[in-house]
């Protein structure tokens, strides 16, 4: 299933500015002392179990959460979406890696509430409905990008970024924006591999 | 030799990693499954004098907490040390005594992970504190007590060789307690139904597992299955039987319900085991020729107060090197943590960052190039054990190396080679893995249409053999790779050894080849009998089994795929047994019984050992003083390469750690409370991407005909051996700072 | 992690009145906050997610000065090639720190007010900690380890070291900060938003309850196009500072006009090194007062018995750093 990346990647907003001088009070809708404050967003309360829309892999799935169940807890145990590993639980190994509106990310550390609205992409939604690897799942096979494989989803999906991001340009670039994702088995020289030949395919 | 033997094979289970389809323990998700946290101590050492779990019981989602008081049913084994499959011979949870920093004191159930674990958050507990110490006192140490008696080997006279040695080194080389910290996190989900019980864990021995949890509740083993298909990592974790494991399956028998563990990574810490620290202990003396005179290899290794945890060490290194005189002893000495065990290179990568720095110090007194050092006192016989060695290619391994590394073009002068804003530093070191021979079965089911099923208790935890099992088989049988299904991870299936020392492809492959040669020989007798056909009447103990063609003495052959078809079941199964004459009935025993009964890596008649050597190349920033490896090379001999793509991967996944180990692993200790501080993969550094750059693998050819039928040999840790060492006379090379503590970082160098 | 209310306001206005409500906390990016949440260092009882105020996520590279929505994305930022263009050190800064995952996700406001990674403070198996549990000591100081600690701007009550990369950069080239709060709005020197440990290591800033940052701004001077961040670590990436330094320098013919150097991986705070700075105006560059400048960096620290290579350390990054910015300065990389 191709997924649709929806955020632009066109570099970031110049005006998302609150002002240029002054009047930042007024631009605010806020003067000193104002007590009618503008009434939050959504709220929810400690103990509720509120109803989010995930877009996962192109479904929109809909499922209850607490407050501080994180996203990767969310796609695993929720809807059972184990493919996503949980390394670390810290953001602190790159295992949960997923694509969040296009950004790679690390789901042990969004609030799968935060997550509401969002299209995420999961190693699940890599392969096409009737079996064909993507590229970077084929390289990674065919470059022995692994061993145990525990990291491996989340290595194939900042992969996929990395190169979307325009930060494969050389090895020594790959290897620093690889980084993110540890392999206790060593495999990071296949890695780059992996990464160099979908990047030369694409550009061929 | 067959095509699929020896040849670069996509791993079979690439498809199912590469698409998060290969199920490890913990994505498997029973029907009404809870989840469970453990709530840990914060202190060392002293008595647990409350513990209050009001909090954690009233938090939402929390079904259940348990203590010490209140956990029914729960049942400990014996620990590995003391002969048992438990990680340790201390459990927690069994009364109030508190003997290490992050032991397991509560366990709570919930209906959420997150519940769960704010739940052990909730938990408070008071405690009589005792001072503890974390770090071994060398000066207390004692002679490990092995099976024969006292750990101490001598031969000649070591003190006489000392005062003959024209240059002597005599320096400590010292070792801190590290972690495996595989990434996958230690997980146990277990679920009863009536009196049967189906573990799911990671596991490097389900049949160790499956034994010892029987045994315990005192059930038949058919009522107990432990399954683990994959596992995401181990590297020596995953072995014993630990506590996080026992007190899930209590937990699930109490509250009815299966119950799934993930243990957090700061509690990965403390609740299995690790790399005890150590302090190794050389003297050595050479002639000044270069030839030994005396070698002398004490190794002081960390244990709990309640186990002698040994990795003997001195058995590896004094098989290295000729010399007359040889003195080597392993000792421990205690301080207050859980039980250390064995971790990826247990005896040889502490071991050989003192024996291989030691020699290159030794070099550099005899003013020799230190693989010249290595050559003349390369041996083709065990030093202490005067066997031969079955094979050995430790200089070969040196100069192609030498080879590809360019050693030539160093410059020995201390300082003398630099890169830009970079000192440069080469420097090379010996790396060796024991040969493990163990007792396998594995049963091999063939069917006519062109099919094969291998079943065995084996288990991959990265290692490819889910792949070169179907190599084998597909070799022995004739067949496709794809058309070779393995079946491995759990306990039901026939007898194979725990997936450690490196034995697996040796071991279990060779009774995978013998299950096939079986088949060959059932399905001749078949077809000798049958009125028709290429080999109807021929004397079947005259039919061999030729990579997939049954062959007759008169040059009458027949696909054996084609014969099975021909027999009237249509298919066969055998079970194949490995048992290499050296392993006594003893050592078959203890691998049936799910123990470890290795007849390596010296037998009767040989010494068994992989070999390689390693070449660094270190660069360090005249500012930063950060200590980068722009280049590793190895070169290394193991006998058959089964799969040199997996084999590749192994070797190079070695060096990469072997760089970690030099340069990143340590488990850091706060002194006054006994405790752990880095512990969490942040701040436990292991390399991360950048940190690895070129890692050249070279695979030479070796032929042994003695370790087993395959020609194999074990080399998963082989790659780690030689490298710490390596970079340490790199950076040595470079600076003239000889750093004998790992790991070495800037710190050491500004 | 306990369970917690959650807002998420589309104002700035009702965002602080939310999160000046005792217990609750700002949460951003979350990679900072989550994490501490789950290791029950923080336990709010509601998060305010400012995150859907867009007005804050811009960039804008000015002649006179460039500012930074303070909810602008780290990796974002980090990839402008205007900004690296004009002032490098900002993007080094940026990319060098944590991993592309954790770039994408936090927030530039979140960045400068990250936490500690003393394993003291992180740890709550540790009853010593005057910055979590004021009053309650400070295991580092009490025969803790101390080799990830801060020599300087430390006290007897917390050693605790600030690890962070981008404020280094702010710090040296003063920055100026803008929030937003229940008083209104208020513009002070980035120099000044951290305070230091003293008797009271439980405050971090001068940020009032409620107070958001909303935009960072850094006038631009010659001494940031020829700017470096130098961050020393036992790894290459994805790994805190063990020293670093944030630098510029303005060269005429062979005299330095403007230098700038913080410090970063050693101290409490974002920490400049002003005598350093002046050791080096008027006169060459070389790496002898390249050395100099780094010796003076550090000539009040205060060595931990863990920490004193951090002295030596500290200072030869300086050193390199400033060569780095010379060359810059010179045309070259």
């Amino acid at each position: 299933m191709t997924h649709d990346r929806s955020r632009p990647r066109a570099g970031i907003s110049r005006r998302s500015f609150l002002s240029t001088s002054g009047a930042v009070g007024a631009a605010l809708g806020v003067g000193a002392g104002d007590a009618a404050a503008q009434q939050a967003g959504p709220d929810v309360a400690a103990g509720d179990q509120p109803t989010i829309t995930l877009t996962v892999n192109g479904q929109h799935r809909t499922l209850n959460v607490e407050p501080r169940t994180t996203l990767v807890e969310a796609l695993r145990d929720n809807l059972g979406l184990t493919g996503t590993k949980i390394g670390c639980n810290q953001g602190q190994c790159g295992a949960c890696t997923v694509l969040l509106n296009g950004r790679r990310m690390n789901s042990c550390l969004i609030l799968a509430l935060v997550a509401d609205g969002t299209d995420i992409v999961t190693v699940e939604g890599l392969a096409d409905p009737d079996g064909a690897l993507h590229p970077m799942q084929q390289a990674f096979a065919e470059n022995d990008a692994f061993q145990c494989g525990y990291c491996t989803p989340g290595q194939i999906l900042s992969a996929i970024a990395c190169i979307d991001e325009g930060h494969a340009t050389d090895a020594a670039e790959i290897r620093e924006y690889m980084s993110g994702n540890l392999c206790r088995c060593g495999a990071y020289p296949n890695i780059v591999a992996a990464v160099e030949s979908v990047r030369d395919s694409q550009e061929g | 030799m067959a095509q699929t033997i020896n040849t670069a094979v996509t791993r079979t289970d690439a498809p199912r990693k590469v698409t998060g389809t290969a199920t490890y323990a913990a994505d498997v998700i029973p029907a009404g499954m809870l989840h469970g946290a453990l709530a840990t101590s914060d202190v060392a050492l002293g008595t647990l004098t409350g513990i209050d779990t009001a909090r954690a019981e009233a938090e939402p989602g929390v079904v259940a907490v348990f203590t010490h008081e209140t956990l029914p049913d729960y049942k400990t084994v014996k620990g590995f040390y003391a002969g048992g499959p438990g990680s340790a011979s201390f459990w927690p949870m069994e009364g109030t005594e508190i003997r290490y920093a992050g032991q397991p004191i509560a366990y709570v159930v919930a209906q959420t992970a997150a519940a769960a674990r704010r739940g052990a958050q909730l938990i408070e507990a008071s405690y009589d504190v005792a001072d503890g110490e974390a770090h071994m006192d060398p000066a207390t140490s004692f002679v490990v007590e092995g099976r024969e008696g006292p750990m101490i080997v001598t031969k000649g006279d070591i003190e006489q060789g000392l005062s003959e040695a024209a240059q002597t080194v005599e320096a400590d080389y010292t070792t801190p307690f590290q972690h495996h910290n595989p990434m996958e996190m230690f997980a146990a989900t277990a679920e009863w139904r009536g009196d049967r019980l189906t573990v799911w864990m990671p596991s490097q021995s389900v049949r160790t597992l499956r034994g010892g949890i029987a045994a315990a509740y005192g059930l038949a083993e058919t009522s107990v299955r432990v399954i683990s298909p994959f596992v995401g990592g181990a590297f020596g974790s995953k072995a014993g039987i630990t506590p996080y494991t026992m007190l899930t399956i209590a937990a699930a028998k109490a509250v009815g319900a299966p119950v799934r563990l993930i243990v957090t990574r700061p509690q990965m810490f403390t609740v299995a085991t690790f790399r005890p620290e150590s302090v190794q202990r050389f003297r050595l003396g050479a002639a000044a020729d270069g030839k030994l005179t005396a070698f002398e290899h004490i190794e002081i290794a960390q244990t709990s107060q309640f186990d002698a945890v040994v990795n003997p060490g001195t058995h590896i290194t004094r098989a290295m090197y000729a010399s007359p005189n040889i003195h080597t002893e392993q000792r421990l000495a205690r301080s207050d943590t859980n039980s250390g065990g064995f971790m990826r290179a247990p005896n040889e990568m502490q071991t050989f960052f003192g024996l291989e720095q030691a020699m290159d110090e030794l070099a550099l007194k005899l003013e020799m190039d230190p693989v010249e050092l290595r050559r003349v006192n390369d041996t083709d016989r065990h030093p202490v054990d005067d066997v031969p060695f079955s094979s050995r290619s430790l200089m070969e391994s040196y100069d192609a190396v030498s080879e590809s590394f360019g050693w030539r073009d160093r410059n020995p002068e201390i300082g003398s080679m630099t890169d830009g804003d970079w000192l440069v530093g080469y420097g090379c070191a010996t790396a060796t893995y024991p040969t493990n021979i163990l007792a396998s079965n594995a049963r091999v089911r063939m069917q006519g249409t062109g099919t094969a099923y291998i079943e065995l208790a084996a288990h991959d935890v990265g290692t490819g053999s889910y792949t070169i099992f179907a190599q084998i088989a597909a070799a022995r049988l004739g067949l496709p790779v794809g058309a070779c299904d393995v079946v491995m991870g759990e306990a039901d299936l026939p007898v194979a050894p725990l997936a450690g020392g490196s034995c697996t492809a040796a071991s279990a492959g060779s009774a995978v080849h013998d299950a096939c040669l079986r088949i060959g020989r059932a399905v001749a007798e078949q077809v000798s009998a049958q009125s028709e056909g290429p080999l109807a009447g021929v004397d079947p103990a005259r039919i061999t089994l030729d990579d997939g063609v049954l062959r007759g003495p008169d040059g009458q052959s027949q696909p054996l795929v084609e014969a099975l078809a021909a027999t009237p079941a249509g298919e066969i199964e055998a079970v194949g047994e490995f048992r290499h004459p050296a392993l006594t009935d003893g050592l078959i025993r203890a691998t049936f019984a799910g123990g470890y009964g290795t007849a390596g890596p010296v037998t009767p008649e040989f010494a068994m050992f992989a070999f390689g050597a390693e070449m660094a190349e270190v660069h360090i920033h005249r500012w930063t003083h950060e200590i980068r490896v722009p280049r590793l090379h190895g070169a290394f001999a193991a006998g058959t390469w089964l799969n040199r793509k997996t084999a590749h991967s192994q070797l190079m996944g070695g060096m990469v750690w072997g760089i970690g180990s030099a340069l990143h692993e340590v488990t850091e200790v706060d002194k006054p409370r006994a405790r752990f501080l880095n512990a969490n993969i942040a701040e436990y550094l292991v390399p991360v991407n950048a940190d690895i750059r070129e890692v050249r693998v070279e695979m030479l050819e070796e032929r042994d005909d003695y370790v087993n039928p395959l020609g194999v040999k074990g080399i998963g840790e082989l790659g780690i051996v030689g490298t710490a060492a390596a970079i340490a006379n790199a950076v040595h090379h470079a600076t003239g700072k000889r750093l004998r503590t790992l790991p070495i970082r800037m710190a050491d160098l500004v | 992690m306990l369970n917690f209310a959650y807002h998420r306001p589309d104002s700035l206005s009702a965002a602080i009145d939310a999160a000046r409500v005792e217990g609750a906390d700002i949460l951003a990016g979350g990679t900072t906050m989550i994490d501490l949440m789950k290791i029950g260092v923080r336990e709010p009882s509601a998060l305010v997610d400012i995150t859907g105020l867009a007005a804050l996520e811009g960039l804008e590279v000015g002649a006179d000065r460039i500012r930074f929505g303070a909810l602008a994305r780290m990796a974002d930022v980090a990839d402008d090639a205007e900004l690296k263009a004009a002032a490098p050190v900002l993007t080094e800064s940026l990319w060098k720190a944590a991993s592309p995952q954790l770039r994408h996700a936090a927030r530039l406001g979140g960045n400068i007010l990250q936490r500690t990674r003393c394993p003291y403070f992180r740890d709550t198996a540790f009853a010593q900690c005057n910055k979590r549990e004021p009053g309650s000591g400070c295991a580092a100081l009490d025969g803790g380890e101390t080799n990830l600690h801060a020599i300087l701007g430390g006290s007897d009550a917390c050693v605790a070291m600030y690890p962070g990369d981008w404020a280094q950069a702010l710090i040296a080239f003063d920055a100026e900060v803008t929030t937003q709060g229940t008083g209104g709005t208020r513009t002070i020197p980035f120099a000044d938003l951290h305070v230091l440990p003293g008797d009271m290591p439980e405050v971090e800033t001068i940020l009032e309850p409620g107070e958001i940052v909303t935009e960072i701004t850094v006038p631009v001077v010659p001494a940031l196009k020829a700017s470096h961040y130098l961050k020393a670590r036992d790894r290459e990436s994805y790994a805190f500072a063990s020293a670093s330094a944030a630098v510029g320098v303005e060269i005429e013919g062979d005299v330095v006009g403007d230098v700038r150097i913080a410090l970063g991986g050693v101290a409490a705070v974002p920490w400049r090194a002003r005598e350093a700075e002046e050791s080096l105006k008027g006169g060459p560059l070389t790496e002898e007062t390249a050395r100099e400048a780094g010796r003076i960096a550090f000539a009040e620290a205060r060595p931990l018995e863990g920490s004193a290579y951090k002295i030596r350390l500290g200072a030869d990054v300086v050193a390199g750093a400033l060569m780095t910015a010379k060359s810059r300065a010179n045309g070259g990389e």
